[in-house]
């Protein structure tokens, strides 16, 4: 069964980079330059290459807030509002107490950021078990909603008026995560998201926190039946998905931004959703599955520069890419929750 | 009366996704205007024998002539056309839809500018259930009819489509005693109108009550097969199952100890709040006593129970475990007072089918110390204990990781029975435990409710089963619109038809024999 499914993503990834080339071969002049830097071009340098991992470790972490709640059965979509919202308090602290020592300063932040993130998602999750509010359309709206309001304080409060666009001002770089493979943005923060990933896999795996939410997740009817506090797990797993998502956003920032810039999250939230349903929903399969989709975003990016490709050309490769992906993750998915959802 | 109406021979199939061999040379003949019983364990083949004659599932091997002439039926409406038809077990009608309209459904003949002449199918209707002795009223909205009627609305549509050959797929299990027989009448006045009819079952009683002839499969194959007359009981239940079960013998009587739980006064709101759709039910169960609950389904008890496993909030009085008050407390609260419970419905409720047989046993202990300290399982620990417990009650699963949805139902039963029982309970509510079970699971879990109410433990069995009720219980109740109607010794003089109309609501509370 396992493996089974594993070949059907294996094929699909293909079928779907096939059809990749197809329209490269297409539009372009010189196909064979056009194709080659698109494929292989996140290799063709340490720069290139760095640059890849580093996009990838936001999308490890959303991936990995995506599949717990989606582990749980419980549909997190506000994984983008979560990130922005926690990067922004994870910056504006950071900001404000630039003169404690970082080895104080950036854990507690990433503390905080996990609450701002988990605190948002438990909401929709407590809406949920206890006003039958349907997650999937309040963490949404929640989040969009959020993501306003931050972009109010960034446009206002907390703009950096030397800044020629919304941003807020510079910490101070004492506080950025170091580089790897300079001079590409590769950071150590993708040691941090790597951690984490690996003691979520043991804590669904072998924790009682871990069999509660997979057998909520499974069967909410039986879990109910047996004894499981189905809505505290419930919430506990949407906690942990938005604290992950926010994760995602302050690392970001530590990483890369070294300030909050309005809009910088590319979609981080909703490719995320995409990459826990390749890697379905196991923790472990997270990794490769962000790397895969940082490597499409950096082949458009490096193709636009190197052949005669534009940027847009390169992004409908790209979403043909994750339409077929998701579209066949989602159904399996969708199967599966519908079994869950018949049973209440 | 002499030829064959329907030959089925050698034939072979093996479904594909699992391997698994449904039918191996299995051989079925029918003659013309007679009832003929097809009996067999669950697994034995039956449903997918009948599946293959309706075209819903293909046969890999092997030959059916209808009439003398072959047939291949590669979709339900190829069978349909042939004259074949099937009232399932389960119904499957439109509710906002009148009789009549689901008689008719998909063959609606329809008049001019393809609009639907109400009056016509109404008119058809009636004729026909009139003709056919299945006296129901072709204007009633399907939502309010009972089990029985749903089921003569199914018996109308094969007839309605012109079938001639009829098969029945356990047509008994959802009614009540009184529909039974009425449904048996129905069954001969269509023998008598020159159908034929084929009844899956393995109902033994009914086998001789009704039938004309019988085969017999066993594991994919005809055992045996030929006149009623020569067979008996005995006979036929040994060849199902290859070894004699004794079901006559009723279990060994427990001594009556002091009450362990205690029920008084219960009431629960139904969905809207308006109703109670539990009525102020009081009961008491002694140790070592196997208290029976019969009833119609829908008349309160699966309230009651979920209600007192702590799954539905009670709306007054009080529940009881020793001297504890368990009322209103929550499920693990409850289980942990020493309370287990063994729902109807165990493909969803009583077990989880995606996860393992491991995680199933453990989806009730695994919070306990034996099994997990400072938040994390000792997985060996568990994985041991379930070990141990597919051992002991010999379920058929190569390890514990094995999903629950690969077992039968015997086997999915063996597991949520392993798991409840090995909790120590001192009362334990079980509800339709045997339903769909085969011979061999069903005496598998009345050997295991024996052993249990030897140990002194409280039992309530909760079954519209009545032969099982009878067979267990030391004492019955009725339970009909949300009341308690009837407390019965269970005694030799005590019938099925006595209790049957208690749960038909046909006496009132106060006739009741012992109170």
């Amino acid at each position: 069964m396992k493996n089974a499914s594993l070949l059907r993503t294996f094929i699909t990834i293909m079928v779907a980079l096939g059809i990749g080339i197809i329209v490269i071969a297409f539009t372009s002049s010189e196909p064979a330059n056009a194709i080659k830097s698109f494929f292989i071009g996140p290799f063709s340098n340490v720069y290139f290459f760095g640059n890849m991992l580093a996009a990838s470790i936001p999308l490890m972490l959303t991936g990995l807030a995506a599949s717990i709640a989606f582990s749980a059965s419980a549909f997190n979509l506000g994984l983008e509002g979560q990130l922005y919202i926690s990067a922004l308090v994870g910056t504006y602290i950071t900001w404000k107490f630039q003169g404690l020592s970082p080895f104080i300063l950036i854990p507690l932040v990433l503390v905080i950021s996990f609450f701002t993130g988990g605190v948002i998602a438990a909401f929709s999750g407590y809406l949920k078990v206890r006003r039958n509010v349907n997650e999937l359309i309040s963490s949404l709206l929640i989040s969009y909603t959020l993501m306003y309001m931050g972009d109010f304080f960034l446009e206002g409060p907390f703009k950096d008026p030397l800044a020629g666009l919304a941003a807020s001002p510079y910490f101070d770089s004492t506080f950025m995560f170091s580089k790897i493979l300079p001079p590409s943005d590769l950071h150590t923060g993708i040691f941090i998201a790597i951690g984490i990933i690996i003691i979520v896999y043991f804590v669904m795996k072998k924790s009682i926190v871990g069999f509660e939410i997979t057998l909520t997740g499974r069967n909410k009817i039986f879990s109910k039946y047996a004894g499981i506090p189905v809505s505290r797990v419930t919430v506990v797993a949407m906690l942990m998905s938005g604290g992950f998502a926010g994760l995602a956003g302050i690392i970001d920032i530590y990483g890369i931004h070294g300030r909050m810039i309005r809009g910088y999250s590319a979609g981080y939230g909703w490719n995320g959703i995409a990459v826990a349903l390749i890697a379905r929903n196991h923790p472990l399969l997270v990794i490769p599955a962000a790397i895969f989709f940082a490597y499409l975003e950096s082949g458009a990016n490096v193709a636009s520069l190197f052949s005669d490709i534009t940027p847009e050309i390169a992004r409908i490769i790209q979403a043909a890419v994750f339409y077929l992906i998701t579209a066949e993750g989602l159904l399996s998915f969708i199967k599966a929750r519908k079994e869950a959802v018949s049973n209440g | 009366m002499n030829k064959y109406m329907l030959e089925m021979r050698n034939i072979c199939k093996t479904y594909e996704d699992n391997g698994v061999v449904a039918l191996y040379n299995a051989s079925l003949f029918v003659r013309k205007g007679t009832v003929h019983a097809l009996v067999g364990e669950n697994g034995a083949g039956k449903t997918t024998m009948m599946k293959i004659l309706c075209g819903i599932e293909k046969k890999n091997k092997g030959h059916i002539f209808l009439n003398g002439k072959e047939l291949e039926p590669k979709s339900a409406k190829e069978a349909f056309k042939a004259g074949i038809g099937m009232v399932q077990q389960h119904f499957r009608l439109i509710e906002d839809f009148t009789v009549a309209e689901n008689v008719v459904l998909g063959k609606e003949r329809s008049g001019r500018f393809g609009f639907i002449n109400r009056k016509k199918i109404i008119e058809d209707v009636a004729r026909l259930s009139h003709e056919s002795r299945l006296e129901l009223d072709p204007e009633l909205i399907s939502a309010n009819l009972s089990a029985g009627q749903r089921q003569k609305v199914e018996i109308l549509r094969t007839l309605y489509r012109g079938a001639d050959l009829i098969i029945f797929d356990e047509p008994t299990t959802v009614l009540t005693e009184q529909e039974i027989e009425e449904l048996f009448k129905i069954m001969r006045t269509l023998k008598k109108h020159g159908k034929t009819i084929i009844f899956i079952t393995h109902k033994l009683d009914e086998v001789f009550k009704i039938s004309d002839e019988v085969t017999i499969l066993r594991r994919g194959k005809n055992i045996a097969s030929g006149d009623i007359n020569n067979f008996d009981r005995e006979k036929i239940s040994y060849l199902m199952v290859g070894e004699d079960i004794d079901f006559e013998k009723r279990a060994s009587k427990g001594i009556k100890k002091e009450a362990v739980f205690k029920v008084e006064d219960l009431c629960i709101k139904g969905r809207d709040d308006l109703v109670d759709e539990v009525k102020g039910v009081s009961f008491e169960i002694a140790k070592g006593e196997i208290l029976g609950i019969a009833g119609i389904a829908g008349n309160g008890q699966l309230q009651l129970v979920e209600a007192l496993a702590g799954l539905k909030k009670v709306s007054s009085g009080k529940i009881m475990l020793k001297d504890r008050e368990i009322t209103n407390l929550k499920v693990r609260e409850i289980r942990d007072a020493g309370l287990v419970y063994i729902p109807e419905d165990r493909m969803n409720e009583g077990a989880s089918c995606e996860s393992s047989i491991l995680e199933n046993i453990m989806a009730t202990k695994y919070y306990k110390r034996e099994f997990s300290q400072n938040g994390w399982i000792d997985r060996r620990k568990s994985y041991t204990f379930a070990n141990k417990l597919i051992k002991k009650y010999e379920i058929k699963a190569s390890s514990p990781s094995v999903k629950v949805g690969m077992l039968s139902g015997g086997n999915i039963q063996k597991v949520i029975i392993a798991r409840e029982f090995s909790s120590d309970p001192e009362v334990l509510i079980v509800c339709e435990p045997t339903w769909g079970l085969d011979v061999r699971s069903t005496k598998f879990v009345y050997d295991s409710l024996c052993e249990m109410r030897a140990d002194g433990k409280a039992i309530l069995l909760v079954s519209s089963n009545l032969d099982e009720v009878l067979y267990l219980a030391d004492r019955i109740l009725v339970m009909y619109k949300g009341e308690l109607v009837a407390s019965l010794e269970n005694s030799k003089e005590l019938t099925k038809s006595l209790i049957g109309e208690y749960m038909m609501g046909l006496h009132s509370k106060e006739r009741s024999e012992v109170w």
